[in-house]
């Protein structure tokens, strides 16, 4: 052993140290040793209990429902063991005073310390959305294991129903699921992309109001088996919000529309397709499916897959503390199915096609912005636009944008183009011969 | 004389811009959007003009005392006794400063990953980094910044880069911020964060001449503010200004956010790699000068006990502030705004007196000629 020192020393060039000194940095190696081994804060990744959603209700028996869904562990990355549910993961709620306070309380219950780093989702239920969340969201904006990425969701039923409810269908990874879920609802426009991060500078902006993920638990009651009457209403297109999609299978919870806010109040609820049309005017929609109804057969729908050409373009012009707005939006698609067999490939139906989604979208959107200006809520994000018309913040904040959006004059102007018909460059009617005869 | 051995114009400028440039990972561009808003990167572009203008008659100081550094200048022109306090001044500047930046350092640290871990436990194993990398002297740690500068600046590049999906530009409006006024005003004051641009002055010695210092001074004031103003810049296009006040650490929180897909997300390990080794650089050159000063005051030849405990000082300073909020607005706001009158000062008062002195010595020879 003292060879082997003898001759480390020798190699660093270190031999003709003193006795005195070697002794000193062999105490210093060792002491070194000793402190580099770990922290106060070493921590094996198994010592931690992973949450994966936060869910905050009003409490019954104290102030806060706090309640916690998290991995289990028990099967590895995706386990099929353990859990209420059937998986690797398992709920637990409590009520208590404050937030930290709830989460100490847990973590009594738990062999495990509570971690959320992991975190995809915080869920405020209806209820407290609409009393106002400032005081819930204070602990979690401080909180630093929290990521000002996680999404925020309101729930129709409260956030320990909505939890206990969610499982993901197509495998048993609950992290992924939800992250998933979340990304390509987003990117169809039926939700918009709410995180922690968006949602406290909404709360606290002079340019906007905030908006969270709508969501809810479906029941399956909506979706009808048969039912004449039904089918026959096809003048309108239905319009759903989170938990009333008719259908039956899948998960028992949905992510549809937007829940939108006055300050740290609640006011309101988007369908997916306004929410749809809010996500085309932010700029943020990817591509989806739209229905648009054919021109001349009123019972069939002409579905077009929609996207972005390029970002919308809003320019604002001030007439004294009046402010028009023009937005530009450039929309193109590929027809994906023509139900009618009628030649909506070529002119002249084409142009009438184009300018039928344009008339669509148009309506909506101008009747989104009419239901938000009643609201008074600017969830556009006009205001930063405005905003750049003023040179300091005290001129800024003294016009008072949020007040003066209900007086603003929002003119929508939508380019539409079909780029594809996709494999087929032609319709041809559909031979009938009874049809013919009655021709004839 | 304590031997600090030669290097380059290259290593210098890294030395001195990351010493600049560790602050900004801190609570500064948070306090700054406090008194400016939105235009903290036009703020501190007028802190580096002011920084260059006090550091032109730091080098106009020089060039009427060749081969002399700021240290020997000042006793030269105004005597041993008020020369030294000119010079412990600048001690005191780097031993306060060095103590408040590893003290913040520490704080966000506790705050943002190791809250469990007492503050002098941070600190004590980042003072014994601090030690070993000063006792190496001034020549291994300006050879250490040539080295890392490369590999900091493409980490800090890359994470405002990537971060870039969360810009916008509407969030620099208003244009201004609280008004042009307080931007001017804000910005000459808080030029301090520039102020180590004199270092180049205090180690004249190790450099090639005057055109070097010249070169050193200007060029790490110059590449500081572009990247201190590039980090607030997109900082202010992170968080508007009513929520980008209330962060600890902004430049750490933008880099949380960033999320490309399930497999390019929670990038802040190499934003901390970065982070921690840059003030690394900076507590150590800030300790060594201050060792170095009180060395060349009081002809001291051995550098290395003084170095040892000017780490305890350090350590003893940054322990004082109770909290988080006296470190942030206490020392290191102040620091920022008043750190500078304790080199401008000085340098006015010795470059009156060196032309003084110039003209008297000047003024027999032209009797002489005239006769």
């Amino acid at each position: 052993m003292i060879n082997i020192i003898k001759l480390s020393l020798r190699k660093l060039g270190l031999r003709n140290i003193k006795r005195k000194n070697k002794i000193m940095m062999l105490a210093l190696i060792l002491i070194m040793s000793f402190i580099f081994t770990s922290c106060y804060d070493a921590k094996e990744l198994d010592e931690y209990t992973y949450v994966i959603a936060v869910g905050i209700d009003k409490g019954v028996t104290d102030k806060y429902r706090l309640t916690i869904k998290f991995h289990t562990m028990k099967g590895g990355g995706g386990g099929e063991t353990g859990g209420t549910i059937g998986a690797d993961f398992e709920i637990l709620v409590i009520d208590a005073p404050t937030f930290f306070t709830g989460i100490n309380m847990i973590n009594s219950a738990l062999a495990r310390e509570l971690n959320f780093m992991h975190a995809k989702m915080l869920v405020f239920s209806k209820e407290i959305a609409e009393e106002g969340v400032s005081t819930f969201i204070a602990p979690i904006i401080r909180f630093r294991q929290i990521r000002h990425s996680i999404h925020v969701v309101v729930s129709k039923e409260s956030a320990y129903e909505f939890l206990e409810k969610y499982e993901p269908i197509e495998g048993n990874a609950i992290s992924k699921a939800l992250e998933l879920i979340v990304s390509e609802t987003s990117e169809t426009g039926y939700i918009i992309h709410t995180r922690l991060h968006e949602f406290y500078t909404g709360l606290k902006s002079t340019f906007r109001q905030p908006m969270a993920i709508l969501a809810g638990v479906n029941d399956m009651k909506n979706f009808v088996e048969t039912g004449e009457e039904l089918q026959n209403q096809y003048s309108t297109e239905k319009e759903y919000t989170a938990g009333e999609i008719p259908r039956k299978g899948g998960g028992n919870v949905e992510f549809y529309g937007t829940a939108v806010f006055n300050g740290d109040k609640m006011i309101g609820e988007l369908t997916g397709e306004e929410t749809r049309m809010l996500s085309i005017i932010l700029g943020e929609f990817k591509r989806g499916n739209f229905s648009i109804q054919d021109l001349y057969y009123p019972d069939k729908y002409v579905p077009i897959d929609i996207r972005m050409e390029r970002q919308p373009k809003v320019e604002a012009k001030m007439k004294g503390d009046k402010v028009i707005f023009d937005v530009k939006i450039n929309l193109e698609g590929d027809i994906l199915a023509i139900q009618s067999h009628l030649n909506y490939e070529e002119e002249p139906l084409k142009s009438s096609l184009e300018e039928a989604v344009v008339k669509k979208f148009k309506e909506e959107m101008n009747s989104l912005i009419e239901k938000c200006r009643e609201w008074g809520v600017d969830i556009f994000r006009f205001g930063r636009v405005v905003c750049s018309n003023f040179r300091t913040i005290q001129e800024w904040e003294n016009f008072n944008w949020l007040e003066k959006f209900k007086d603003s004059e929002v003119n929508i102007n939508i380019i539409f183009n079909i780029r594809r018909t996709g494999i087929l460059l032609k319709s041809s009617p559909i031979i009938d011969v009874e049809e013919l005869k009655t021709q004839e | 004389m304590i031997k600090e051995g030669k290097f380059g114009p290259q290593e210098a400028i890294s030395l001195i811009t990351i010493t600049i440039v560790a602050r900004v990972f801190f609570t500064s561009p948070s306090v700054i959007t406090r008194f400016v808003g939105s235009a903290g990167w036009l703020m501190t572009l007028i802190s580096a003009a002011t920084a260059l203008v006090i550091f032109s008659l730091v080098y106009l100081l020089l060039r009427k005392w060749p081969g002399k550094n700021l240290i020997d200048i000042y006793e030269l022109s105004a005597g041993r006794f008020i020369g030294s306090i000119f010079s412990l001044a600048l001690f005191a500047g780097f031993l306060i400063d060095g103590s408040a930046l590893l003290r913040e350092f520490t704080e966000v640290m506790k705050v943002y990953v190791l809250p469990v871990s007492p503050p002098s436990y941070i600190m004590g194993l980042f003072l014994i980094g601090v030690l070993i990398v000063s006792i190496y002297g001034l020549e291994t740690q300006a050879r250490l910044a040539r080295v890392l500068a490369p590999v900091l600046f493409i980490g800090l590049v890359a994470v405002l880069i990537l971060a870039g999906q969360n810009y916008s530009i509407h969030r620099l409006s208003p244009f201004f911020g609280y008004g042009l006024d307080k931007i001017i005003i804000r910005g000459i004051r808080r030029n301090s964060v520039y102020g180590y641009s004199i270092i180049a002055a205090i180690i004249a010695g190790s450099l090639q001449g005057l055109e070097h210092i010249k070169k050193v001074g200007y060029a790490s004031i110059i590449i500081s503010a572009i990247l201190i103003s590039g980090c607030v810049l997109c900082f202010s296009l992170t968080f508007p200004y009513y929520t980008a006040q209330e962060i600890t650490s902004p430049l750490y929180e933008m880099v949380s956010l960033i999320d490309y897909g399930r497999f390019f997300q929670r990038l802040d390990t190499i934003f901390l790699f970065t982070w921690n080794i840059a003030t690394l650089l900076a507590v150590t050159v800030e300790v060594y000068m201050a060792a170095s000063i009180y060395c060349k005051v009081f002809r001291i030849q051995d550098i290395r006990p003084i170095i040892a405990s000017m780490c305890v000082l350090t350590f003893t300073i940054a322990i004082t502030p109770s909290d988080l909020e006296e470190v942030a607005l206490g020392y290191v706001n102040r620091l920022r705004e008043y750190l500078w009158l304790g080199v401008l000062i000085p340098v006015i008062i010795t470059l009156l007196l060196s032309t003084i002195k110039d003209r008297k010595k000047r003024k027999p020879a032209k009797t002489k000629k005239s006769r």
